[in-house]
């Protein structure tokens, strides 16, 4: 859009005049009717209105700055974004048509941003710019209709002092842009999302949950996912990491779940029963990733499987779509909440082409539907790909014989991973260990059952091999635990997981390990090792659980998942 | 306060958006940050009208920033002599002082005190507001929330449902 033209009336005011503080422009109303008294009609006129206001606040802003010394201010932010909220509401205007006593409240809005120009020029100086192209947008046709979907009912229910809940979104850039407008029975209250946020970031997790069902404003701002790293900040006590343990166990519809927590709070514990999700065959885990589970119908053939994506620690699934195939050889989830509130799905599926072609099926949380990456690939090997694991932004699987893959989530590549050789006498991979922690993935693999002596290997991040992190001799196990860990020369135990914690400056890394009917955590750096109490005790007794669960779960919650 | 420009006797003239005038010690209106920018960016001659604030609540955000400019003295000096357990004490009758002062509020005060302690950056404030408000809302269902407010659901039947149900635990 061009620059509007000045009118001779409103050009005469502003040109005399430097201080916007000492003579007025005229008002919304003296527009309007003059508009009208022109011939044009009222939805003209008002639309003449905004543009000769934007048009003054423009050349306030240009005057005082010619005639005062340039300053830049350094907390210009807020200033401009009371502006914008202002422009916003202008914008709004814009869109819905206004009528008489609308125009009045927009030319209110306008000139109370006008007005309030005297006190913050100096800081609205950057801010001209997102105003001119605001003004551009709203009054440019062709984008009222992509516009229209975020402006809601507004000024008619602000004149009549009723609440507006208006999403706005001035510039897609920053996200849940908006006012809220509250009013208690006497007056009306704009608040900005600033101070909404401020207020929502105290409440305790359930009451915040409730606020989502108050209005879609409320949603809006409790989902924003700057909104829930701050509450997540401020609420240590709802973030845990840890693992779960889960066993699979005859006539039980559900699979059972131990959850040990290493790190964080008593109130970020998640769930240990899953039972909430409500399927009638059960439920078990199928995937771990930072914080979110998938799981899947337990027992029932893999027609009947439905999945659900979960959030243990306040109960929230939702159902996903049937992957589209008939096998699913492998599923995982793919979510970094610090890099994307939305997650993926990985689903390795067998293909049609032919008996070793495998398919990479996505599912994504933004589109809510599955779509095949990529072509059928061919593959000989064995692959645990019902073990993915995600670390640096793709999902790897180790297979039983030399090869493993990788899958960038984000460019949708597989390639392969090197892997440590499989000494000559064994015929296949013999893992112990492979898993991510504290952003490094790690594996460990025994060969001979009767040494306590192992390595652990980290993967180094270009992807160029592995490479011994810690080497590792438990023998000091044996002397209290001789007869729950030797059999007939053999150790036996299993290592459950890795955890990391920073402890001052370094990081300290503990083994989890578990050997008949402990559970231990052996310190990586000064092997030293502790028994976790009470781990099997009643409860978990009679699971029958003496030397191995079917699957190790990592489970760290970093931020709430509102 | 390690601006040149903020003297300890001099005055800034606050406008509200009713046109009353305010006078306020520099060493006072620092609390707001856009008061102390403004000091800074030596544009405080004259009247300083502060459109968004109306009279009733720029005195009360006076009253708790020249509370708070007291105490902050007196802290200082306390804390050169360590006396610690005095200054305990100071920040418990401080905290005591808040919470009458923002108790003494009706709904429609507290309000303009947040968009006013909003609009002029003075943080203490509006945290206190804030946190006067999240205590209100509180334990109560989205129901009561919107009587509060009054707030009308702009959801359908399905999507209040649809959310009651993903976020069960919290309605448990």
């Amino acid at each position: 859009m061009e620059q509007p033209k000045f009118p001779n009336s409103l050009s005469q005011t502003t040109t005399t005049t430097n201080n916007p503080q000492r003579k007025k422009p005229p008002t919304p109303q003296e527009l309007i009717s003059h508009y009208k008294t022109q011939g044009l009609d009222q939805e003209q006129a008002s639309i003449k209105v905004i543009e000769d206001l934007q048009s003054v606040l423009f050349r306030v802003i240009a005057s005082n700055s010619k005639n005062k010394k340039d300053r830049l201010v350094g907390d210009t932010s807020k200033k401009i974004d009371v502006i914008n909220n202002r422009l916003a509401i202008v914008d709004l205007k814009l869109d819905t048509k206004p009528g008489y006593g609308e125009t009045f409240a927009l030319g209110v809005a306008s000139g109370a941003a006008l007005n309030g120009i005297g006190f913050v020029w100096p800081h609205v100086l950057k801010g001209v710019g997102q105003i001119w192209s605001a003004v551009r947008t709203a009054t440019d046709p062709s984008s009222t209709e992509q516009q229209g979907g975020h402006l809601q009912k507004f000024l008619f229910d602000v004149i009549n002092n009723r609440v507006a809940i208006v999403d706005m979104k001035v510039d897609d850039s920053k996200p849940g842009y908006g006012i809220l407008i509250m009013s208690s029975p006497k007056r009306t209250h704009v608040l900005m999302n600033d101070v909404m946020f401020n207020i929502l970031v105290r409440l305790p997790l359930k009451s915040l949950l409730q606020c989502k069902c108050v209005c879609k404003l409320w949603q809006n701002l409790i989902s924003d996912p700057v909104f829930i790293s701050n509450y997540s900040r401020q609420h240590p006590q709802y973030q845990v990491s840890g693992f779960y343990l889960e066993k699979y166990l005859l006539l039980q519809l559900h699979s059972e779940l131990l959850f040990i927590p290493w790190e964080g709070q008593d109130e970020g514990v998640p769930e240990t029963s899953l039972s909430f999700i409500g399927d009638d065959n059960g439920i078990y885990i199928k995937h771990s990733c930072n914080g979110l589970l998938l799981c899947s119908s337990f027992r029932c053939h893999d027609e009947d499987r439905e999945y659900y994506i979960c959030k243990p620690t306040t109960k929230q699934y939702l159902s996903l779509p049937k992957p589209p195939c008939e096998k699913v050889l492998g599923i995982s989830i793919a979510y970094d909440p610090n890099k994307s509130p939305h997650y993926q799905v990985i689903c390795i599926s067998e293909s049609e082409v032919s008996f070793n072609h495998r398919q990479v099926k996505i599912y994504s949380s933004a589109t809510g539907s599955w779509r095949d990456s990529g072509n059928p690939f061919i593959i000989f090997d064995e692959m645990r790909f019902n073990r993915g694991v995600y670390w640096n932004g793709a999902l790897h699987w180790v297979g039983n014989g030399d090869l493993s893959l990788r899958f960038d989530v984000q460019k949708e590549f597989m390639l392969t991973m090197p892997m440590p050789p499989i000494p000559e006498e064994h015929l296949e991979r013999k893992l112990s260990y492979f898993g991510e922690s504290g952003g490094h993935l790690y594996l460990i693999e025994i060969y001979d059952p009767r040494t306590t002596v192992f390595d652990v290997m980290e993967m180094r991040s270009d992807y160029s091999g592995w490479s011994v992190k810690y080497h590792v001799d438990i023998n000091i196990l044996k002397s209290c635990y001789y007869y729950a860990m030797v059999r007939r020369h053999r150790y036996v135990f299993s290592v459950l997981h890795i955890l990391h914690r920073q402890v001052g400056d370094g990081d300290e890394s503990v083994l989890a390990l578990q050997i008949r009917g402990a559970l231990l955590l052996y310190n990586l750096g000064d092997n030293t090792f502790m028994e976790l109490p009470d781990m099997f005790s009643s409860g978990n007794q009679n699971l029958g659980l003496l030397y191995t669960w079917e699957r190790v779960h990592p489970y760290t919650n970093p931020l709430c998942y509102i | 306060m390690s601006t040149p420009s903020v003297s300890v006797n001099r005055v800034l003239k606050l406008k509200s958006s009713d046109g009353e005038i305010f006078e306020v010690k520099q060493t006072v209106a620092v609390q707001s940050g856009v008061l102390k920018q403004m000091m800074e960016d030596g544009c405080t001659e004259g009247e300083i009208p502060l459109n968004n604030v109306d009279s009733p609540t720029l005195a009360k955000i006076i009253e708790w920033c020249n509370k708070h400019h007291d105490n902050d003295v007196e802290g200082r000096v306390l804390s050169e002599e360590r006396e610690k357990e005095k200054e305990k004490e100071k920040a418990a009758d401080m905290k005591k002082w808040e919470s009458e002062f923002i108790d003494a509020l009706n709904r429609d005060e507290i309000y303009f005190l947040l968009t006013g302690s909003n609009y002029m950056d003075i943080k203490e404030l509006l945290d206190c507001a804030a946190q006067k408000v999240a205590d209100m809302v509180k334990g109560k269902t989205p129901e009561a929330i919107r009587e509060m407010f009054n707030i009308q659901s702009d959801f359908t039947e399905e999507e209040e449902e649809a959310i009651r149900k993903e976020n069960q635990w919290a309605f448990d």
